[in-house]
């Protein structure tokens, strides 16, 4: 009966703690800018260009570059490992804080496609739970995540190595009343010290591989379609430059894939930028990895890229 | 229905609270059914090839028992070893996705063979020599062989400690609150650590391998905790689960990451499997060997290594792994005398940190083989460790230091940092939490605690299977 007594008043504290628990994770993890999607969703972050997509936008778009050159506010929107779902909720949540860019620029490689590359990060929106289209995207695209909401603080929990840091990092904000991120244009250049090609990347693609195409990436994109058309924002999909050099060799069926991508494009009407013609695409040297470009050879891209921007502002994009 | 589940934690609950419903005598029937069940649901081919084997081996102790001609005696026992090795070496064979290489993903098609096997095996051989002094009935073997907390990985039960226990049921109340602690003691070390510490060991072993030996040299290490808290947690929440339904199983592990020679960690690591093999393959070699002295013994331990090693997989991996043990072994039987007199020559303090360190190291080199998916990439991993100029990556400390000055990966130091934690404080403190919940005391403290951890800091996301269920 004793242990009885305990057994319940445990259980009791234990629900307690982690209803409080829960809490402080929403209070805190809110405060931290340095999370894209809460700092988009906060701040008004006003930008007339966006570029949104993988890792590859997000460690070769720098916004400044385009800005400079174009006179439009720019901010790059691309986070690590995303894939178009995640790309479609961050545009959805931008645009429920922020008015509608002029222009989104959103990437799509033949491996965005393809299932096997980069992915839904659910833990990016446990503050938006509540929102009805994040929880939808959510229960489709994570549904063991989503099976277990329902228990107090498992939202947390469950990607909780994900969670703890910028939770902290949230406290950290709180406390300095913080309301820029670190990286303000939303732009990361990790490669600024090594300047040479990657051994690391080396047999990523060593093997003959052939992509497959992927109906709920296909899906995703047509909702980001749908959304700009709906907000009236050219959107233009993108390619830059990778190393053909390395990767002509082992993709198989990339044109193919090209092909389907060029095809949406054509048939909704937008733009598909791609840069196989430059010369960049052969040189090694100028590459950290197959898809990422060193940085000083970035910042030419940039610059090349911002001048047909500006050039297609002025005469059209179509 | 792997431990470390929701799923099971309810199948678990449901099993007990049904037993205090049941009358003692009914009690084994539930155990036998729930079993079966818990089997089942893995997959139902091994359900029937576990109860072929069950029903083989009993007849075969009933013809035993039966038997007065030592003759035929002889062939039936002989048969029942035969068959129970056949059994376990072509299953082996069969279930290609586990056997040869390391992977906590296979699907387990004969689960548990391994385990029950060898049961088997000390069945008919305790039975032929007499040892149980008791009668077996089949639904005592049946429960002896497939009685589900001990499934999957062990411990190897001795039929003459585990069937006594369950033809006279312990006071379920008593073990109750100490089972569902010695649960989730297991729990924390499965998800909050193990798990934790499967990312990094699995990230350098089966992607991006590393060329330098400092790295690996770590990785090493941290998979030999890691090994540690995923087998020992497993067999917290299977002595745990037993607990709660009335039966002790055998602790499999007396804190073998602090011992101070192989010969202790072998006293203290898998302590079911040591038993079985020092008893059953051992003990009977080194008897029929005794006339050659050191040489019997040393031949002796290279014989039960060496099945040690087969029983693990067909692999050249799992047989470098139990080679290096028995060299090990072999090395320390020779060197006794010059270690007894080292150890007179220094302080005890500094002798037991030095013996312990030296241990640890022999015992995670001996892992890359255990945990490499191939003999190459075991020796590309050995080689960087002891080629000096691999050893340290160039400007290590230019590009750690870049990457704190940045902000860079601060996450991935911050999980490293905490699982490093958790790993201390485990280490430190588990044997002094194994005392507190031996007590039948709910321990409401211990409780709140261990559940905070877990949903804290445990892993979630990618539930891997427990390391020694592949076996």
């Amino acid at each position: 009966m004793k242990n009885l007594k305990k057994i319940a008043f445990s259980i009791g504290l234990v629900i307690c703690l982690l209803f409080m628990l829960e809490k402080v994770y929403d209070h805190f993890i809110y405060q931290n800018k340095n999370i894209k999607t809460n700092y988009i969703a906060t701040e008004k972050v006003n930008a007339e260009i966006l570029f949104e997509g993988s890792c590859i936008p997000y460690q070769t778009i720098n916004p400044s570059i385009i800005q400079n050159e174009t006179g439009l506010k720019t901010y790059n929107l691309a986070s690590n490992h995303s894939d178009l779902a995640e790309n479609y909720l961050n545009i959805y949540l931008y645009l429920n804080n922020n008015p509608a860019p002029k222009i989104i620029f959103l990437f799509t490689g033949p491996e965005t496609f393809d299932e096997n590359y980069n992915g839904f990060n659910s833990y990016r929106y446990t503050c938006f739970l509540d929102d009805r289209k994040v929880d939808e995207v959510i229960n489709e695209l994570d549904p063991n995540y989503h099976k277990y909401l329902w228990f107090p603080f498992m939202k947390y929990a469950y990607y909780n190595s994900k969670i703890t840091f910028p939770v902290l990092q949230g406290v950290k904000h709180s406390l300095n009343n913080k309301h820029l991120p670190y990286l303000i244009d939303g732009y990361d250049s990790p490669f600024k010290t090594i300047d040479k090609f990657n051994p690391l990347y080396k047999d990523l693609y060593k093997n003959q591989i052939e992509f497959q195409w992927s109906k709920n990436r296909e899906k995703y994109l047509m909702k980001i379609i749908n959304l700009c058309q709906a907000s009236k924002i050219q959107l233009v999909l993108f390619d830059p430059p990778s190393l053909l050099l390395n990767i002509k060799k082992h993709q198989n069926n990339r044109q193919i894939i090209r092909k389907k991508i060029k095809a949406i494009a054509l048939k909704n009407n937008i733009p598909f930028w791609t840069f196989d013609s430059l010369k960049v695409c052969y040189q090694k040297e100028k590459f950290v990895s197959n898809y990422h470009l060193i940085e000083s050879e970035s910042i030419k891209f940039n610059k090349t890229l911002a001048k047909s921007i500006k050039r297609k502002i002025k005469y059209g994009f179509n | 229905m792997p431990f470390n589940t929701i799923e099971y934690i309810a199948f678990l609950l449901l099993i007990v609270g049904t037993s205090f419903l049941l009358k003692k005598n009914q009690i084994n029937y539930l155990l036998i059914l729930s079993s079966s069940l818990f089997i089942g649901l893995y997959n139902i081919e091994a359900l029937l090839f576990l109860f072929l084997s069950v029903c083989v081996t009993y007849l075969l102790n009933r013809k035993i028992e039966n038997c007065n001609k030592d003759k035929l005696k002889k062939l039936y026992y002989r048969s029942g070893i035969f068959i129970n090795i056949f059994f376990l070496i072509s299953l082996k064979f069969i279930e290609k996705k586990s056997f040869g290489t390391f992977n906590t993903e296979s699907i387990l098609v004969f689960i548990g063979i391994s385990f029950y096997s060898l049961q088997n095996i000390a069945f008919l051989t305790d039975s032929y020599f007499k040892r149980l002094k008791f009668k077996t009935t089949f639904l005592e073997f049946s429960l002896y062989a497939v009685f589900f907390p001990k499934i999957l990985a062990g411990p190897i039960e001795f039929p003459k400690e585990f069937i006594p226990q369950i033809q006279s049921l312990n006071d379920r109340k008593q073990l109750l609150i100490e089972g569902s602690q010695r649960i989730l003691l297991g729990l924390v070390k499965k998800i909050v650590i193990a798990d934790r510490l499967a990312e990094l060991v699995h990230y350098n072993f089966d992607l991006e391998t590393s060329g330098f030996g400092v790295t690996n040299l770590v990785v090493a290490a941290i998979f030999t905790f890691q090994l540690y808290f995923d087998f020992s947690g497993y067999t917290d929440i299977a002595i745990g689960s037993s607990k709660m339904l009335g039966i002790d199983l055998k602790e499999n592990f007396q804190f073998p990451l602090g011992s101070k020679s192989i010969t202790d960690f072998w006293r203290k690591w898998h302590i079911s499997l040591t038993s079985w093999l020092t008893n059953y393959i051992f003990y009977p070699l080194s008897f029929r060997m005794r006339k050659w002295n050191k040489i019997g013994v040393i031949i002796a331990i290279i014989i039960t290594f060496l099945i040690s090693g087969i029983w693990h997989g067909f692999a050249l991996t799992f047989l470098m792994y139990a080679l290096l043990h028995s060299l090990y072994l072999i090395i320390e039987i020779i060197t006794q005398n010059q270690r007894e007199k080292f150890k007179q020559l220094i302080p005890n303090t500094i002798h037991t940190i030095i013996s312990t360190l030296i241990t640890f190291n022999l015992v995670s080199l001996s892992l890359i083989f255990f945990r490499s998916e191939s003999l190459n990439k075991a020796i590309f991993i050995l080689k960087s460790i002891f080629d000096y100029k691999q050893f340290f990556p160039p400007n290590w400390e230019r590009d750690f230091f870049a990457k704190l000055a940045t902000g860079g990966e601060l996450d991935i130091l911050f999980n490293f940092f905490v699982t490093s934690i958790l790993l201390l404080f485990m280490l430190f403190l588990e044997k002094k939490i194994r005392t507190i919940i031996q007590k039948n005391n709910f321990n409401w403290f211990y409780f709140t605690i261990c559940i905070l951890v877990i949903l804290m800091f445990g892993v979630f996301k990618s539930r891997d299977q427990f390391i020694y269920s592949q076996f």
